[in-house]
């Protein structure tokens, strides 16, 4: 072989070589396809999970990259750290005109949201099994009565850290006026911590105060940083009951006890008594937000980051989640949309959705 | 003319594999960039004192080695992690201490921060295995680390700074919620009443 092939054979190696990745920079096979990036709270990754599927099957353009978080994490992800997503959804509505309307888009005057969906509601009751002490006797009018037992285990999200954790706090002395016994809150779960909760009322309204250090001193009264840490104990068995959210419980093949709509944060109906009970925590986990909830009807809430990248693609993921089969997908992960989906502002929703709320 | 341009693509081809190998051990992982270099993380302790140390200070005092991950709101797991840095009960040591009934926090660049009590700061977590199941894990430590597999840490693992927990033992994992990013203010909080 002559010299010059010998140059050719090599470079010919060099190109194989980067070209079936020596290089470890990172590539991406292009599919011509658009990355639509929708950042949610963790109890609608199941239903997203469903919709993405079905959606991308028939919208073969768009390849959806789902991103699950607390649902303040959800929207700092987006206004505090840096990331550019296409749509956010989240468990609390009020989280977006809070964290959103109120904040410009750096090196500009234009808000990150001033218009959102509210497309979704819950319930907050007590997830169990067939297995956990008393399954057969607890019911709607006993069940402060079952989880006060001593040989009862309840599991408890954080309420610094998880929204499932100070809505508990709340339906808890919801309940209290509901079934007139002011013992309730106390009896269940207020004297397992150490320090310990202080609940003060003035005119009916319930202040409850969460210190900056929470610890139960009762083995029986487990509490975790994030409410699927307290699933995966009641599914090996090692606890009785967990307050949870019904899709999430009903998800995870899990029974779920309803509690009255006066105390399980549900119904629009019951706002008023709701708003009675307000959680103030004394530790601050973000800079960027008061931590301090008032009771409300849990609703959920979707909105298009004005940054987003792809906002006409995001349009067409709302129209779907929206549409029959979105409300189909949503039914089957018994998480239902509201009867009729609200937007708070329809003049500045983009003009494709306007038509979905005249 | 044509042994020139043999030459020529000979060198070519050369510089195209030397890039490629450059690209693919990527050396300059290893070193840190100024922003690091820069950082400053201020120390406070139980009575005011305040103590602001660099980089190089933090990585000149003693440090300790475990494994540990953790997992997100969802359930998603990252790691388990080599991990390498220096305890938080050091860090308190070097502001005059912690006693039994204080409690730490830990402030972040972005404005985000936790509180640990006391037990904590000691490593006193429950842990888990990958299927989130609750495993106890021995002599856990809780650690602000500033090596990752090796390197320095990435900017979204938390450059310069992360608290970790970890220990001797494989595959511990606990809440992401205190593993805190860009760790810049450690604060111990004098309970006594």
């Amino acid at each position: 072989m002559s010299a010059r092939k010998w140059v050719y054979a090599f470079l010919l190696v060099a190109i194989i070589l980067t070209a079936t990745g020596c290089s470890r920079t990172d590539t991406r096979q292009d599919n011509g396809k658009v990355e639509l990036k929708v950042i949610i709270a963790g109890s609608l990754m199941v239903p997203f999970q469903a919709i993405e599927k079905e959606f991308e099957r028939d919208n073969p353009d768009i390849d959806v990259l789902l991103e699950g978080h607390g649902s303040v994490q959800a929207i700092r992800c987006v206004t505090e750290l840096g990331d550019i997503a296409d749509l956010t959804a989240v468990a609390d509505t009020q989280l977006i005109p809070a964290m959103m309307y109120s904040t410009r888009i750096p090196g500009s005057d234009t808000p990150y949201a001033d218009w959102l969906v509210k497309f979704s509601a819950n319930r907050l009751g007590i997830a169990y099994k067939d297995e956990s002490a008393y399954s057969s006797e607890i019911n709607a009018d006993n069940w402060y009565e079952i989880i006060s037992r001593p040989d009862v285990s309840i599991g408890l999200a954080d309420p610094r850290i998880d929204a499932m954790g100070y809505r508990t706090l709340m339906t808890m002395q919801l309940a209290e006026d509901y079934y007139s016994d002011n013992t309730i809150f106390e009896r269940t779960i207020g004297d397992a911590f150490n320090p310990p909760l202080v609940v003060s009322e003035q005119g009916g309204d319930f202040n409850i105060i969460v210190p900056e250090i929470v610890k139960s001193n009762q083995s029986r009264v487990k509490l975790r940083s994030y409410s699927i840490q307290l699933m995966a104990l009641l599914e090996s068995g090692d606890l009785d009951y967990s307050f949870e959210y019904e899709s999430v419980a009903k998800q995870r093949g899990l029974k779920f006890l309803s509690l009255p709509e006066a105390i399980d944060l549900s119904s629009p109906d019951y706002n008023k008594q709701y708003r009675q009970v307000e959680v103030n925590l004394d530790f601050k986990r973000f800079a960027s937000v008061i931590p301090s909830f008032k009771g409300t009807q849990i609703v959920y809430g979707l909105t298009i980051p004005e940054n987003a990248q792809h906002p006409g693609e995001a349009e067409r993921l709302i129209e779907y989640v929206l549409s029959p089969d979105g409300r189909r997908i949503f039914e089957q992960c018994h998480q239902p949309l509201l009867a009729t989906p609200v937007c708070d502002n329809v003049q500045a929703l983009p003009e494709s959705l306007q038509p979905l709320f005249r | 003319m044509k042994d020139k341009m043999a030459k020529a693509l000979l060198i070519i081809g050369v510089l195209f594999i030397l890039g490629s190998v450059l690209v693919y051990l990527q050396p300059w992982q290893g070193q840190v960039d100024a922003e690091t270099r820069n950082w400053q993380l201020t120390l406070v302790g139980r009575d005011g004192d305040e103590k602001v140390l660099s980089y190089k200070d933090i990585t000149g005092l003693p440090a300790y080695q475990g494994k540990g991950g953790f997992f997100s709101t969802i359930g998603i797991v990252y790691g388990p992690y080599d991990a390498k840095g220096v305890t938080l009960e050091e860090l308190c040591e070097q502001v005059g201490g912690i006693v039994q009934g204080d409690a730490v926090m830990i402030t972040a660049k972005d404005g985000y921060s936790t509180v640990l009590d006391y037990e904590q700061v000691m490593g006193e977590f429950i842990t888990y295995n990958s299927e989130l199941k609750e495993v106890p894990h021995p002599e856990l430590k809780t650690i602000l680390m500033y090596k990752q597999d090796g390197k320095p840490l990435a900017d979204e693992d938390g450059k310069p700074f992360r608290i970790a927990v970890v220990s001797k033992d494989q595959g511990l994992l606990n809440e992401g919620t205190y593993w805190v990013k860009w760790v810049n203010k450690i604060e111990v909080l004098n309970k006594t009443p």
